[in-house]
């Protein structure tokens, strides 16, 4: 019985991935279809996970042990749902700044140190290679093409210049080198998705 | 009038898309039916994450592995999650606890990772612990990280923490020697390094999607990240260095016939723009 609804698991999956590969001929009903499932299934899992998150850490906290503590978050998230309401949508407006409040204050607390000054330092201390000199010198010249406050003419002339244009070419390798990596991730999912019509559905190997 | 030269450099330029969808799909389907074999080297990257996993891992060290991908992205995380797991379940007498904090699938993914694995003897529970997903992303972070007792209750199948040893006397972030990152999004190695690595400096190893790995190359020039393995790739190189083929090796041979390709049709492209005058598409 299990192999068998594993079996049916694999021919569903089949079905939806050779759905979605319809795209490349037209946007056709099948894949419109598939990508339809896709986003229902996907906030349907997010919903059932989140009530269970409710229930198993809230409400049963509440309930079997008397934490009545628990009573405070249920409210401030049952405030969210007061911005259908134009009477009420003040509500909703505390537990949403509580919610930014404390997602700055977390990030903050660190934030500058962590993707700020470590990496400053990093760049400009401890230069022992060509490399390293490398870096530092294309931070530099991609930060003067930043600098707009010293004046269109300042910066159309002088050494502004010309590192503002070694800066441009320095981001232009950096997309590069992310384009390129991002089609390196759409390939290995494809290969993945032909990986698995030829050896799990099909079983060619 | 257009002559015949000038039509090559302009069909060079306008192939339709479909062609190159086509061909895609065959020099992926070829190596994967008949392997090339095509020699793996590993890259200093992949090397460096290896040796410091080593480095990081003695016996009686306690090693946290969060799974923060998503399930779509296992044809690219996958085979980094179960080698590095792999690597880690091999070291003798360690504590392995695996979570998630920023993907509620991240409990599920470990399941499947552990399918993969071989446990070498270890025993759920007394060597390793599946403990699930804490909602809260960030928040939850730092929770874990200043008050372990406080935020985890039960693991992912509700036994209570009481009654899994190998939780016992790990209070807060600074009982843990290593962190591995497994990610592929946000939240991810952003929220773990301001809420672990930053405030207790714990050694990260991560492991992620290609798309990633430009962006995260800093931190490891900065030593906040020990070590990175990324994409299909670097987990085809993981595989080979704990000596264990899996889905990486399978899919490497395809990686590099599809990089052929666009890289083929790249230089049709250059070679017809520039011959033809820099005209895209035979519109000046």
């Amino acid at each position: 019985m299990a192999d068998m609804i594993v079996e049916i698991g694999i021919w569903v999956a089949a079905a939806y991935t050779l759905m979605i590969f319809s795209y490349p001929y037209k946007e056709t009903p099948l894949f419109k279809f598939a990508e339809h499932t896709m986003i229902g299934l996907g906030i349907a899992i997010t919903t059932i996970m989140g009530v269970r998150n409710i229930l198993d850490i809230a409400v049963k906290s509440i309930v079997e042990k008397g934490e009545i503590t628990w009573i405070v978050p249920i409210l401030l998230g049952l405030a969210l749902f007061t911005r259908y309401s134009k009477q009420y949508a003040w509500l909703s407006r505390w537990p949403l700044a509580l919610l930014v409040g404390i997602g700055i204050g977390l990030a903050m607390g660190s934030d500058v140190d962590a993707s700020f000054v470590t990496q400053i330092r990093s760049t400009v201390t401890g230069v022992d290679t060509l490399n390293e000199a490398l870096l530092g010198l294309m931070v530099i010249v991609t930060i003067t093409y930043f600098i707009f406050s010293i004046g269109k003419e300042q910066r159309e002339k002088g050494v502004f210049k010309h590192t503002s244009q070694l800066g441009r070419y320095v981001m232009m390798l950096c997309f590069g080198a992310v384009f390129g990596n991002t089609i390196m991730t759409r390939m290995s999912l494809l290969i993945g998705r032909i990986t698995f019509l030829l050896f799990e559905w099909l079983k060619l190997g | 009038m257009t002559s015949a030269k000038e039509g090559i450099w302009n069909r060079m330029q306008t192939i339709d898309p479909r062609i190159l969808y086509i061909l895609i799909v065959v020099v992926i389907i070829l190596p994967l039916l008949s392997p090339l074999a095509l020699p793996i080297t590993v890259t200093s990257s992949t090397r460096n994450a290896y040796e410091k996993i080593d480095e990081y891992s003695p016996p009686g060290s306690v090693v946290v592995i969060a799974y923060e991908f998503i399930a779509g992205n296992w044809a690219e995380m996958g085979p980094i999650a179960v080698a590095m797991t792999q690597h880690l379940f091999s070291k003798p007498d360690i504590r392995i606890i695996m979570l998630a904090m920023g993907r509620d699938e991240g409990p599920i993914l470990v399941e499947y990772t552990l399918k993969y694995v071989d446990t070498m003897g270890k025993v759920y529970g007394e060597d390793y612990v599946n403990l699930g997903f804490f909602a809260g992303a960030e928040s939850a972070m730092a929770s874990f990280a200043s008050d372990i007792p406080g935020l985890v209750k039960t693991d992912y199948y509700g036994t209570p923490i009481e009654q899994i040893p190998v939780m016992s006397g790990l209070n807060d972030l600074n009982d843990v020697d290593l962190f591995l990152c497994l990610w592929s999004g946000t939240p991810g190695w952003g929220e773990y390094l301001r809420q672990w690595q930053t405030p207790y400096e714990i050694a990260v190893i991560g492991g992620t999607i290609g798309i990633n790995g430009p962006g995260a190359q800093p931190y490891v020039s900065s030593g906040q990240l020990k070590g990175l393995v990324v994409g299909l790739r670097g987990g085809g190189e993981y595989e080979k260095l704990i000596g264990k083929p899996g889905e990486a090796t399978a899919g490497l041979d395809a990686v590099s016939t599809t990089h052929l390709l666009i890289v083929a049709f790249i230089i049709l492209g250059n070679v017809g723009y520039f011959a033809g005058g820099r005209r895209v598409g035979g519109e000046a």
